[in-house]
């Protein structure tokens, strides 16, 4: 909450007082008259403390001021790209689990052999990939080469095929349009969006997914040369009940604090990936708001980053709470 | 490991010594080191081989040429010698990311180092402000404070600064709550030796190691940062070499001349890998649980 407050600091910081908030409102033909009346409605002669307590009284009221580029006020304007961005992410975070979890532990097991090399080298090229240039490459492969080859290819933008969701509309449910798309029954949508989930998804989740494995390579690593691992070793139990019972839930723990913070890095990642498969989600819509001097948007976008994050934090502190049962709030 | 180091030089080279060592016994790391140093040196003499007007020579005929003998990487779409532009795009990212590190780590490691000695509220109200830092997605309080502060390449230097000091001062303040509670720290504080000097001459450097630990694994993914917000159209100039911007460029001919996006794009790659592999050894190396 503290936190919270701190981020509208922030996003005051930059939006009020380092730009002139007055340009937002002004045209080349705005009178002098006009603007002193734009001034004393927006109080911008008033100090900054009174100034900032309007600003976060505003927020807290759903007002995030109006945005230039979208024609509309940023929050309903966000919120319907909202959807999109966790669409995005969740399937990017499926992949980092589903990518990372496994490899970690092939490469703790195996330490020092040659999967483990293979699986650091890889971890450590995903940590070192930009991700907008693993979107265009994906791109470039799975789209263009597949298509020539006369393969079966991916769709390399957008969330749907427009002309197929014209014949088979999805009927809005929770905005998550994949999901919606099953709860209504409309299979073919289903299988279009998650074709064009696939490669964006997998371009952002590549690059947590070598954090993951790392952190769970080291914490298993880690485990295993515990004493209670020895105990249920010498108690003659199958090597598979050892490592999935007894050392993968202590494991665990560090690797979704990481999850956590790996949140931070797909939200992050979100602008280049969304920009470079023309994904209508916040993060492009934040990347165009740029070039349009469209202050407010951005700071919008900024608090919902924050927001997500903090959510995040909070839900890896709670499932501390169930791997470790010695964890109590 | 900084335990047992008395302030004067001579252990501490013998340290340095066997840090070396170690770095040299792990081929991978070594391979790292290597191609960082071959990185660094490239971006310091590559505008002294390459003239650096063939940035700005644009040569229409020969443009979108793919990889040949006499354009090893082919040509962009002004005609350039892809080869020799990302040499010159080096300097840009390399320099700008080191800058940024460096910047970080200073400022980081002053804040980390008097909130930590002085503790009380000062200490408790600088963690806040980390905290509020910290709790905004790098990338995404990059590009807010870049829109900000407005286009330009110092200006998204800034911006990236800004964002990435709390990380170090964080660590290091942790390592100094430990470190002034050692009796040698009491010990100088006795003999009248001012806080100032207690902190910048004997505490920082017994506590800075984890910092610059974290400072080399940082190197990378600042590269990727600036490199990312450079794609998107902050910082450099369309002319300027810079690795971001010819992947912009090369964008739209993306399937026309592949070899546009995809060799800068490895070029990132590279120094990006080179880096982090040399921070992970130097870590391996520093850190004396995975020295057995």
């Amino acid at each position: 909450m503290f936190v919270l407050l701190g981020v509208t600091i922030i996003s005051f910081f930059l939006s009020q007082v380092l730009l002139d908030p007055l340009v937002l409102y002004m045209t080349e033909r705005t009178t002098p008259d006009q603007i002193a009346a734009i001034v004393a409605h927006y109080h911008l002669n008033d100090p900054w403390p009174i100034r900032y307590a309007i600003y976060v009284g505003n927020l807290l009221q759903g007002d995030w001021g109006y945005s230039r580029s979208l024609s509309q006020p940023v929050l309903p304007g966000l919120a319907a790209r909202f959807p999109a961005t966790m669409e995005l992410t969740v399937a990017a975070i499926i992949w980092t689990l589903v990518g990372g979890i496994p490899f970690g532990i092939i490469s703790a097991l195996r330490n020092n052999k040659l999967p483990d090399h293979v699986t650091r080298l890889v971890a450590l090229t995903g940590v070192s990939t930009p991700v907008f240039w693993l979107g265009l490459v994906l791109q470039l492969v799975f789209f263009y080469y597949f298509h020539l080859l006369g393969l079966p290819y991916l769709p390399s933008n957008g969330r749907y095929e427009a002309t197929l969701a014209l014949e088979y509309p999805v009927v809005q449910v929770t905005g998550l349009m994949v999901l919606d798309s099953i709860i209504t029954g409309n299979f073919i949508m289903t299988q279009d969006l998650i074709a064009h989930l696939i490669l964006p998804s997998f371009a952002l989740g590549f690059i947590s997914m070598g954090v993951i494995m790392r952190i769970m390579r080291s914490s298993m690593l880690e485990v295993l040369r515990q004493d209670y691992i020895i105990l249920a070793r010498s108690k003659g139990l199958p090597e598979r009940v050892v490592i999935y019972r007894h050392a993968l839930k202590n494991a665990m723990i560090p690797t979704v604090t990481v999850a956590g913070l790996a949140v931070a890095a797909l939200l992050g990642g979100a602008p280049l990936t969304e920009t470079v498969f023309a994904w209508p989600g916040m993060g492009r819509l934040a990347v165009n708001a740029i070039g349009r001097n469209d202050a407010p948007l951005i700071m919008g976008f900024t608090l919902i980053a924050a927001l997500v994050l903090v959510s995040a934090n909070l839900i890896v502190d709670i499932l501390y709470a169930y791997l470790d049962p010695r964890i109590k709030y | 490991m900084t335990s047992e180091r008395p302030s004067s030089w001579s252990p501490a080279i013998a340290e340095l010594k066997f840090a070396g060592h170690l770095l040299v016994q792990n081929k991978v790391v070594l391979a790292g080191t290597l191609i960082a140093a071959a990185v660094i040196i490239t971006a310091i003499v590559g505008p002294v081989i390459i003239s650096p007007d063939v940035a700005t020579s644009i040569n229409l005929p020969i443009r979108l040429m793919p990889p040949s003998s006499q354009h090893w990487l082919g040509t962009d779409d002004y005609g350039r010698d892809l080869f020799e532009v990302i040499i010159l795009s080096t300097r840009l990212d390399v320099s700008a990311s080191l800058t940024i590190v460096g910047v970080d780590l200073v400022i980081g490691v002053l804040v980390g180092a008097f909130s930590g000695f002085i503790g009380g509220k000062i200490d408790e109200g600088m963690m806040r402000v980390t905290d509020i830092f910290l709790s905004i997605p790098g990338l995404v309080l990059a590009l807010a404070v870049a829109a900000a502060l407005g286009r330009g390449l110092n200006n998204l230097i800034l911006a990236i600064i800004i964002v990435g000091w709390p990380g170090y001062a964080r660590i290091l303040r942790g390592q100094v709550l430990a470190e002034k509670e050692r009796l040698y720290v009491d010990a100088l504080r006795a003999l009248g030796i001012g806080r100032l000097r207690v902190i910048i001459r004997h505490i920082i450097p017994n506590t800075i190691y984890p910092v610059l630990v974290q400072a080399t694994l940082d190197l990378g993914g600042v590269i990727l940062t600036f490199a990312g917000l450079s794609f998107l159209g902050f910082g450099a100039t369309a002319l300027t070499p810079e690795l971001g911007r010819l992947i912009t460029a090369g964008q739209s001919y993306i399937f026309q001349a592949p070899w546009l996006v995809a060799f800068p794009g490895i070029a990132i790659l590279i120094i990006s890998l080179a880096f982090n592999l040399m921070g992970d050894g130097i870590r391996d190396v520093l850190d004396p649980r995975l020295r057995r």
